[in-house]
């Protein structure tokens, strides 16, 4: 099954990574383990949750379904978090290569750029996109909380205006 | 095809210039030629829907300079480091005043992102013209063509310059007056009544410290690299540009008194042209001299990828550039006019 995803085909072996030479591993392992599962994970959960909401949403009945409504509304955080876990997976997962058989990370590095300098943009990268997420999450917190304007949903505009209340 | 994508990169940079010039322009005049709320937020529409599509150009030219010249984009991405994340900070910066200054009532917030759209422009305009200065002067390249410059050092043109020096400090003043003429006629065409009349006056006060400047960075430029004009000299019919950045700021004024709105800012888009591209000439064929040994500039021989990545890509720049100016001529033609409050938000 596994070799079919990869290769497209059933008959070629997947190598385990006992196979790989030791200095060839990614490192750290169990963070790279996890961040896979959990992108894996949300993303199936996303596609169970959604086929149900649009089976309820083709039958007309979505809007009257709390036990789906409320995991819709909470799941909001979760393709942020499946988001970056992916984006862990393929970063941390390539490493050691930069350029995957041709070139390792230690090589490919600006070597006249000091660890002052990358760390001093790191960290001013981290601080602007704090801000700048604190700054998302209380406009579109506002957004969510003036809900939709009436009139504006089309035929669904009754059933909704019924439980937004 | 190092002659075809050095100019095609040149081109490309000129676009930038031209198109986010008065976006960074209309910026830096934003809390000067405002007085009223009303005509702050025509000043943003004036460039609400096309600033996002401006800056793009900026990343057309880095990216072709990646796959290009990859040597050069090595060796200066990582050279002038922090100037690149700073203005890569101030991008961000720009972006966000602009389009979070509607989104919420509370007191001070719309003041606080006008003043960051204003600083973020102003640097951003000073910042682009240093980093032209720094390319005609010339970095300390080592042997295997990468160097690093700490943001200052003396401010004099030596052998050790800093990213600031007095010769990049002036490329960085010239780029901010000429910008903002340029955001200023971009407003007069796009503008009217009392805000039409203050950019007016504003283009015509600041054309005689940009005429001052523009008379002062040649002999400046001489100066700091002495074989500027080697190229000039060699093939004499490139002096036609020169010529046109004179003509062209002579235009500006005449335009500008007359009330021709239009063609002066489209002088002023030659006139920046014409400096980029005499710029370019007197470059030619290096693409960032070595303030030491010249046998260590960056040539294009030297940074040019293969020639199998050099024709593909030609391909696909040709695709590429057809969608983009498709996309640019939509945009134009479907918001022009004058800009009003009438419609909602930015029109985008």
């Amino acid at each position: 099954m596994l070799s079919f995803l990869i290769y497209g085909t059933t008959k070629a072996e997947v190598q385990g990574l006992d196979r790989f030479p030791r200095d060839q591993w990614p490192e750290p392992l169990p963070l790279l383990f996890y961040s896979y599962h959990i992108m894996a994970g949300l993303g199936t959960y996303f596609v169970l949750l959604m086929a149900i909401a649009a089976f309820l949403l083709w039958r007309g009945k979505l809007f009257q379904t709390r036990w789906v409504l409320w995991p819709l509304m909470l799941s909001f955080p979760l393709p942020y978090i499946a988001n970056t876990a992916g984006w862990m997976t393929a970063e941390i997962g390539r490493q050691p290569w930069i350029i995957y058989g041709v070139m390792r990370t230690s090589e490919g590095y600006s070597k006249y750029v000091s660890a002052g300098n990358g760390l001093f943009t790191l960290l001013g990268f981290m601080g602007m996109y704090t801000v700048l997420s604190i700054l998302f999450i209380v406009l579109i917190y506002r957004i969510m909380e003036k809900g939709p304007l009436p009139g504006e949903l089309g035929h669904a505009g009754k059933h909704a205006s019924l439980t937004f209340a | 095809m190092g002659f075809i994508w050095f100019w095609l990169v040149a081109v490309m940079l000129v676009a930038y210039v031209l198109f986010d010039g008065f976006d960074l322009g209309v910026g830096i005049l934003h809390p000067f030629l405002a007085r009223r709320e009303e005509e702050r937020q025509l000043m943003l529409r004036a460039i609400g829907p096309v600033w996002d599509g401006n800056e793009v150009w900026l990343l057309a030219s880095g990216g072709t300079l990646y796959f290009a010249f990859p040597l050069l984009y090595a060796s200066a991405f990582s050279g002038f480091y922090l100037a690149l994340m700073i203005v890569l900070w101030l991008l961000i910066m720009r972006g966000a005043s602009i389009e979070l200054r509607m989104q919420m009532e509370i007191g001070v917030w719309r003041s606080f992102f006008d003043g960051l759209f204003f600083i973020s422009s102003a640097l951003l305009a000073i910042f682009f013209g240093a980093a032209l200065a720094n390319v005609i002067r010339g970095v300390p390249l080592n042997e295997d063509g990468y160097f690093f410059l700490p943001l200052w050092t003396n401010w004099r043109v030596g052998p050790e310059p800093g990213i600031l020096d007095w010769y990049s400090v002036l490329g960085g003043v010239v780029a901010f007056v000429a910008l903002a003429v340029h955001g200023a006629l971009y407003l007069a065409v796009k503008t009217e009544d009392a805000l039409q009349q203050r950019a007016r006056v504003f283009a015509r006060w600041a054309w005689g410290v940009l005429a001052a400047l523009t008379v002062i960075s040649l002999p400046a430029s001489i100066v700091v690299r002495g074989d500027t004009l080697v190229n000039y000299k060699s093939y004499p019919v490139t002096f036609v540009v020169p010529l046109m950045v004179v003509l062209s700021l002579v235009c500006i004024f005449r335009f500008s008194r007359h009330g021709g709105d239009r063609m002066a800012f489209a002088s002023s888009c030659i006139y920046l042209s014409a400096v980029l591209v005499g710029a370019a000439i007197g470059l030619y064929p290096r693409l960032l001299p070595s303030s030491g040994d010249a046998a260590r500039d960056i040539t294009i021989p030297k940074a040019l990828s293969g020639p199998h990545t050099l024709h593909v890509g030609l391909a696909w720049w040709a695709l590429g550039m057809l969608l983009a100016l498709t996309y640019f001529v939509i945009v134009y033609r479907m918001f022009r006019g004058k800009v009003s409050l009438d419609s909602g938000g930015y029109g985008h």
